[in-house]
């Protein structure tokens, strides 16, 4: 029963990425220029050829893990922020001003001055973690704002310790805000990371390989690496996923 | 010890919920409030528990040290805890088998139940693990604002009985509308209207 279902969906799926690969290969046929439009085929045949070369793994690896070190140095840093700013709303007041400002400043922005003072290798992990950092911290300083005051009493009169109630009050209150905070700000860190690959050119990085592409007119690797960033985009928010519902249900808390 | 409230005030802006509330309660004999709702029942239970501050009034016999037990009209357990541990972090020496036995007097005999979690259970069942909540706190004294609400007859019965048992010698003061609970504790019942002297009504 549950395999017939997963089946089924599995189908539906395919099903959809065939129609939307059609689609491509018509718009490719209407086009008629490779320059413009590479073919479906030639850019999976290209990934292919990508695939069995060890510099292909090499650069993803080091994209991966400069943005990776990036995200969870930012999830480190926001957490602990907001749980200061929770304690402080003077501190939170002199936080806010220079996240929002992060918040809202293109990335472009960022990558072009942080050149400026950091190495391009760097840059990506910099990036990712400026994403990163202002999202978690306002989530768990939300978060933590959140919890029960009904629970808080009862947690003060059973004369728990401090870290009775944050595990008995505050992990359950701010465990939902982190744990979605961690999906959508994943998807954030990767994908600004590599665009400061692609104005950083380090050596070893997806950004490169789109820089180059752009430079040299190679369509088809323009259209390969993006795939390529997709699949991985779509691999690390399931894995990341899997990692959060875990997590969830060992706590207990709801997802 | 002797909880005594004397001449105790309080308001919300300019609702004024207590006035001049006297009365006292010590271990010898608990103290069943009655009263219909909106009276101030449960604001009077908040501030001897110390969670709210009454505008004028004493409340004597409490110090810092004292630690009250206090069961609210809400369950309160702790969400992410199973029901072993929601009763075992105010009582860590608490033995599983302690444990069952307790809920056991109080009409939950699933042995089971210790490891589930708050949100799997039924309301009533909350109330009940609350109730055995309160009464394993190692308190001086216990509060209890309708810990009864919504159990069924045999169940309640249960829990008026395990309630005696388990606060016997410190006082405890109980918040019910229904004067039965007052009987059944042995309790000496008073109502809001009895312990509220208003000298300025004249």
């Amino acid at each position: 029963m549950q395999n017939k279902k997963t089946w089924k969906k599995l189908a539906g799926w395919a099903g959809v990425l065939l129609f939307w690969l059609l689609v491509w290969q018509l718009a490719y046929r209407a086009v008629g220029r490779d320059l413009l439009l590479a073919s479906p085929l030639a850019v999976f045949q290209r990934i292919v050829e990508l695939g069995a070369t060890a510099e292909f793994w090499r650069i993803i690896g080091t994209s991966f893990f400069r943005i990776m070190a990036g995200f969870l140095l930012g999830l480190v840093v926001g957490s602990l922020l907001g749980a200061i700013t929770f304690r402080s709303r003077a501190i939170y007041r002199l936080v806010q001003l220079p996240m929002s400002i992060v918040k809202a400043t293109p990335v472009a922005s960022f990558v072009i001055l942080a050149l400026i003072w950091i190495s391009g290798k760097n840059l990506s992990t910099f990036i990712s973690f400026l994403m990163v950092a202002p999202m978690v911290w306002s989530n768990v300083d939300q978060g933590l704002r959140s919890a029960d005051p009904q629970l808080l009493e009862a947690a003060h009169l059973y004369r728990l310790s401090r870290w009775q109630t944050v595990r008995a009050v505050y992990i359950p209150a701010v465990l939902p805000y982190f744990l979605s905070v961690c999906r959508v700000a994943m998807g954030f860190a990767w994908k600004s990371g590599i665009a400061g690959e692609v104005i950083a050119i380090p050596k070893d990085a997806i950004g490169t390989q789109l820089y180059d592409a752009k430079v040299y007119l190679q369509t088809t690797d323009l259209f390969a690496w993006t795939v390529v960033i997709v699949i991985l985009s779509v691999v690390i928010e399931k894995t990341l996923t899997l990692i959060v519902q875990t997590i969830a249900r060992r706590w207990g808390g709801a997802e | 010890m002797n909880i005594e409230i004397q001449n105790l005030c309080f308001s919300y802006g300019d609702q004024k919920v207590l006035r001049f509330i006297n009365f006292s309660f010590d271990e010898t004999r608990p103290v069943v409030l009655l009263g219909p709702s909106g009276m101030g029942k449960t604001t009077l239970l908040r501030a001897i528990a110390g969670l709210i501050t009454p505008q004028s009034g004493k409340i004597l016999g409490l110090t810092d040290k004292t630690r009250l037990s206090v069961m609210f009209q809400e369950d309160r357990l702790f969400p992410q805890m199973n029901v072993y541990k929601n009763l075992k972090i105010v009582r860590p020496e608490l033995s599983r088998q302690e444990a069952a036995r307790l809920l056991a007097e109080l009409n939950l005999t699933d042995p089971q139940i210790l490891d589930q979690l708050p949100r799997a259970l039924s309301g009533g069942m909350r109330r009940r693990v609350a109730l055995a909540r309160t009464l394993v706190f190692k308190a001086d004294a216990v509060l209890m604002d309708e810990p009864f609400q919504g159990l069924d007859s045999k169940t309640h019965a249960m829990a008026l009985a395990a309630v005696k048992k388990h606060t016997r010698g410190r006082p405890l003061l109980l918040i019910s509308h229904d004067p039965e609970d007052g009987r059944a504790l042995e309790a000496r019942i008073v109502t809001m209207e009895e312990i509220t002297h208003d000298e300025t009504r004249n």
